[in-house]
């Protein structure tokens, strides 16, 4: 039965949040306790167990053309998509809320010099230019995860300068303004705490869109170097052995695929739970 | 089309355009089913106007929008009969399939709206908007049909309708606009329109202009009005009766004569007191009435109208008092009167 | 409108000034360009030469002024591996990238636009949680990953696609498919739910209230307001596939722009890479201009003067 807007009177309940909130604890602790998780030293090479499908004895996810255990490699490769999605997105949203602050708050030619650096940013191809400053500056894991955080701060730039935009405007803002309180104290203590719910679910979006871009580093040969296992590097291995070895490409891609959805799936929830436009069946 | 055979009115001469009988309403919310209007029954006829006041959350506007079945997603009809005649026999509303709906709206009842900017739809030119109403009832005109909506922009004094039939509404004034509401509103000649507030969104000067317009048009094709509004002051200008409710219950009705000036529920005593008055003395404060309507979630015994009514007595929270016969086609729902409770009893 | 564009124009043309001195600044940082050149054994003299010959010498500032009014010209130099003008490398190349990103712009437009409509008019139903679960996973599934799944499943099982190549429509499906995916599900998404914010909207009511059939009411009053702001979306996504498709043009040997860039990348061929980056970069902001210029053609609700 729908009604006049097209909607129907019935909601399905959904408990696809608390799925994804569940998996992404899941994957923190594996990468946390790796070293005890793990069957193998995910760097052991084994040439007489090589290509060994999932559910050979002893290695559940098979071997790769090295004869690594998959499931360790898999493992350990969860550390580096975790770091990158804290540590770059923590990056980012830093260097991108100070800067999304100052243009919203001071306004005027900060405003128009910040958004110009925003605009130059965004007109790069994100990829591209992670790949260009990467191959410029060299590729330790460190410096990925830097870079990563340093070239994303745009979209929380953005947002935080439009909600500041917003919160200036509120009483609570002039009231505490009129106390004499300064600069600082305004913008950090009254207008950022009010301005940062849309950030959290930038980060979610963020840390799914880094995870995969620092993936397709790794993918390229352009990520951490290749004696730290990444899932990234493990679908290139897996490229040249597609005839003969399905799981070596395939597994990999489904962790990247499942950690990048429980991401957008926990970002929709909060927005939809945070935006006050979203229009609530009340 | 459905009919109940022992509830229908049969039609008579100076018959009943309009039957809504025990309208009942709910909404659907986090914590379970809200009623939003209570039983609510009233009935029209041709070229009659009646006015429907209260305060935002009466559900003045969702018996409006129960009668159109354009009910928000969330909010349901749950009990009651909405009686209209098309094609020749008696629909109930309330039951009718969304197919005979369509056919009904614009056709048999149209309404306008409270904002006419968010009304009409902002990508497309005033004309087509007319046009589709028309269309909307009739065979696709090759011919006549630029001609009947010129007519129509002229009919509601639009000024050069041949030059603006081609804008958009946001070229359009407040008053402008709601023109062409009424415009599209009345372009099938329904025999009832429901007006939700059309001139709140409005200014002083342009509501006089439109509830002139309004008056003028449902006189001369003698088109049933439902007008709902809080501003008393526009009931006794349009109406000739008058429904006041409260919390989703009539809390009374009648003549609009009989109640200016002997209104019998307190809600409406205050109501009119509360009117800003040309004559009142300088220096006086403009009475209110304290405190705000309960929640219809809230669910209390008793009436509804107990905590903030001055005259309440023991009884008013114990039980609701029925809708009560005070005069020739005049109702309130009260155990105390105004009447009764005379000068003596002074406001608490 | 004059005003509009006179401003516009010239936050482009700062921006377009800004991505050559990002670029100008990555490249003089990352090392330096006659060392790349000349083999470690050279000389001192030879380093001084090569430095003055390649202008390296003079002042920071000076360089820029050099490299900027170059850049204007469409000179950027020559591939340090062939000699070839590094803007005749990139110009080859753009076909092919144009060619990828239409392909892949109108497979996600034929999925979004009927899944995205048809979700969004019927909310809450099965239909709709089936879209929007695609959506979900469409948007997860990272490009490399889904190009190799494509190449597995289509050319190692079943043969009927090749792996690589260019030219036929057959080389075109899978890497347009493989890139398609995410801008399909995110364009969807997008369509879905401008319908379900426009479906509410107090005009859609009205029109139902003049009793128009569904059709009309979905066709005139919800579609026409639901999809012109994806109008802007579809263009910059657009622009983005252009510099995005680097991973699938690598995989499935595609001779795009992006492809050119990464080996210049790894080959340390800076002409190339600036030129290839800047025109990128360059063309976006262009797409975004022309964007921003049509939708304001196509609102009438933005007043022109």
């Amino acid at each position: 039965m729908k009604s006049w807007t097209f909607a129907s009177r019935f909601q399905l309940p959904s408990l696809t949040p608390v799925l994804a909130t569940l998996g992404l604890c899941i994957v923190a602790i594996v990468a946390v306790l790796a070293p005890a998780l793990a069957p193998f030293n995910p760097n052991l090479q084994d040439i007489s167990q090589r290509l060994l499908p999932p559910l050979a004895p002893g290695h559940l996810l098979g071997t790769d053309q090295l004869g690594r255990d998959i499931l360790s490699r898999l493992i350990y490769g969860s550390r580096i998509s975790l770091t990158v999605g804290f540590v770059s997105v923590a990056l980012g949203s830093s260097i991108g809320t100070l800067l999304g602050l100052c243009a919203g708050y001071f306004g005027g030619l900060v405003d128009d010099i910040i958004r110009w650096l925003m605009n130059v940013f965004l007109a790069f191809p994100f990829i591209l230019l992670v790949i260009t400053v990467v191959a410029g500056f060299g590729s330790s894991a460190v410096q990925l995860v830097v870079i990563l955080g340093l070239v994303s701060w745009t979209d929380y730039a953005k947002v935080l300068r439009a909600e500041v935009l917003s919160v200036r405007e509120r009483d609570f803002v002039t009231a505490a303004r009129s106390t004499g309180a300064t600069n600082r104290v305004l913008m950090f203590r009254h207008i950022l705490p009010n301005a940062i719910s849309p950030l959290i679910v930038l980060g979610s979006f963020d840390a799914a869109r880094l995870i995969i871009v620092a993936a397709a580093l790794d993918f390229l040969g352009l990520g951490v170097p290749a004696n730290i296992p990444s899932w990234g590097s493990m679908l290139s291995d897996g490229r040249a052995y597609m005839q003969v070895a399905w799981w070596l490409a395939t597994i990999p891609g489904i962790a990247i695929m499942l950690i990048v959805i429980c991401l957008n799936v926990l970002g929709d929830w909060l927005r939809d739970r945070t935006d006050p436009r979203s229009r609530a069946v009340e | 089309m459905s009919t109940n055979p022992a509830d229908v009115e049969k039609p008579s001469p100076d018959r009943n355009v309009l039957v809504v009988k025990n309208l009942s309403i709910v909404g659907r919310g986090k914590n379970g089913q809200v009623a939003l209007v209570d039983q609510v029954s009233f009935s029209l006829r041709a070229g009659e106007t009646i006015g429907v006041v209260g305060e935002s959350g009466s559900g003045k506007t969702m018996t409006a929008l129960a009668m159109m079945r354009l009910l928000p997603p969330n909010v349901s009809i749950s009990a009651g009969q909405i009686l209209v005649e098309s094609e020749g026999a008696v629909v109930d509303l309330v039951s009718a399939s969304t197919r005979t709906m369509r056919k009904i709206r614009g056709k048999v009842l149209a309404m306008i709206f409270q904002d006419p900017m968010t009304s009409l739809n902002p990508v497309l030119r005033v004309g087509r908007q007319i046009l589709d109403s028309l269309r909307a009832h009739q065979p696709k005109r090759m011919s006549g049909a630029r001609e009947a909506v010129l007519n129509l922009m002229s009919r509601v004094n639009i000024p050069v309708p041949a030059e603006r039939v081609r804008s958009f509404p946001h070229q359009f004034s407040g008053g402008m606009r709601q023109r062409i509401m009424i415009a599209m509103g009345v372009a099938n000649s329904p025999s009832l329109l429901i007006a939700d507030e059309p001139t709140t969104a409005l200014d002083v000067t342009v509501q006089a202009q439109i509830l002139a317009l309004l008056r003028e048009i449902t006189s001369s094709s003698r088109t049933a009005t439902v007008l709902i509004t809080h501003n008393l002051g526009i009931v006794a200008q349009q109406c000739s009766r008058v429904i006041v409710m409260y919390v989703g219950r009539i809390v009374e009705e009648g003549p609009v004569s009989e109640i200016f000036q002997r209104p019998q529920h307190p809600y409406t005593y205050l109501l009119l007191r509360a009117m800003p008055r040309l004559d009142s003395r300088r220096g006086e404060y403009l009475a209110n009435i304290p405190g705000t309507p309960p929640s219809p979630a809230t669910r209390l015994t008793g009436c509804r109208f107990f905590d903030r009514c001055p005259y309440r007595i023991e009884r008013c929270q114990r039980e609701e008092p029925p809708l009560t016969q005070v005069g020739a086609g005049h109702s309130a729902r009260c155990w105390v009167m105004m009447e009764n409770s005379g000068s003596m009893t002074q406001p608490r | 409108m004059i005003l509009f564009l006179a401003r516009r124009l010239f936050e482009a043309i700062a921006v377009l000034i800004g991505i050559s001195l990002v670029v100008f600044v990555i490249s003089r940082l990352s090392g330096d360009p006659a060392a790349l050149m000349l083999p470690p054994e050279a000389s001192d003299e030879d380093f001084a030469q090569l430095r003055h010959e390649m202008g390296l010498d003079q002042s920071l500032y000076v360089q820029y002024l050099t490299f900027a009014s170059k850049a204007i010209h469409g000179d950027f130099g020559e591939s340090i591996r062939n000699f070839v003008p590094a803007t005749q490398l990139v110009v080859e190349r753009l076909p092919a990238t144009l060619l990828l990103a239409c392909g892949a712009l109108c497979i996600a437009l034929t999925i979004a636009f009927p899944a995205g409509i048809v979700a969004g008019l019927n909310r809450g139903s099965i239909i709709d949680r089936t879209v929007m679960t695609f959506c979900v996973i469409g948007q997860g599934v990272p490009v490399f990953w889904s190009s190799l799944l494509l190449i597995l499943f289509f050319s190692v099982h079943l043969h009927v696609l090749p792996t690589s190549g260019y030219g036929r429509l057959e080389n075109l499906i899978m890497p347009a498919s493989a890139l398609g995916i995410y801008t399909a599900a995110r364009l969807s998404r997008l369509v879905r739910s401008g319908v379900i914010e426009v479906a509410s909207q107090d005009y859609v009511r009205a029109a139902h209230a003049k009793g128009l059939a569904v059709r009309d009411v979905v066709q005139n009053y919800v579609l026409r307001n639901a999809l012109l702001p994806i109008v802007t979306v579809i263009g910059l996504d657009f622009a983005a596939l252009l510099g995005g498709a680097v991973i699938t043009e690598t995989i499935f040997a595609w001779p795009g722009v992006g492809r050119l860039t990464v080996e210049s990348i790894t080959r340390r061929d800076f002409p190339v890479v600036q030129a290839s980056v800047i025109m990128l970069a360059a063309t976006y902001v262009v797409i975004n201009f022309l964007v921003d210029i049509i939708y304001r053609f196509i609102d009438p609700r933005i007043k022109l003067r």
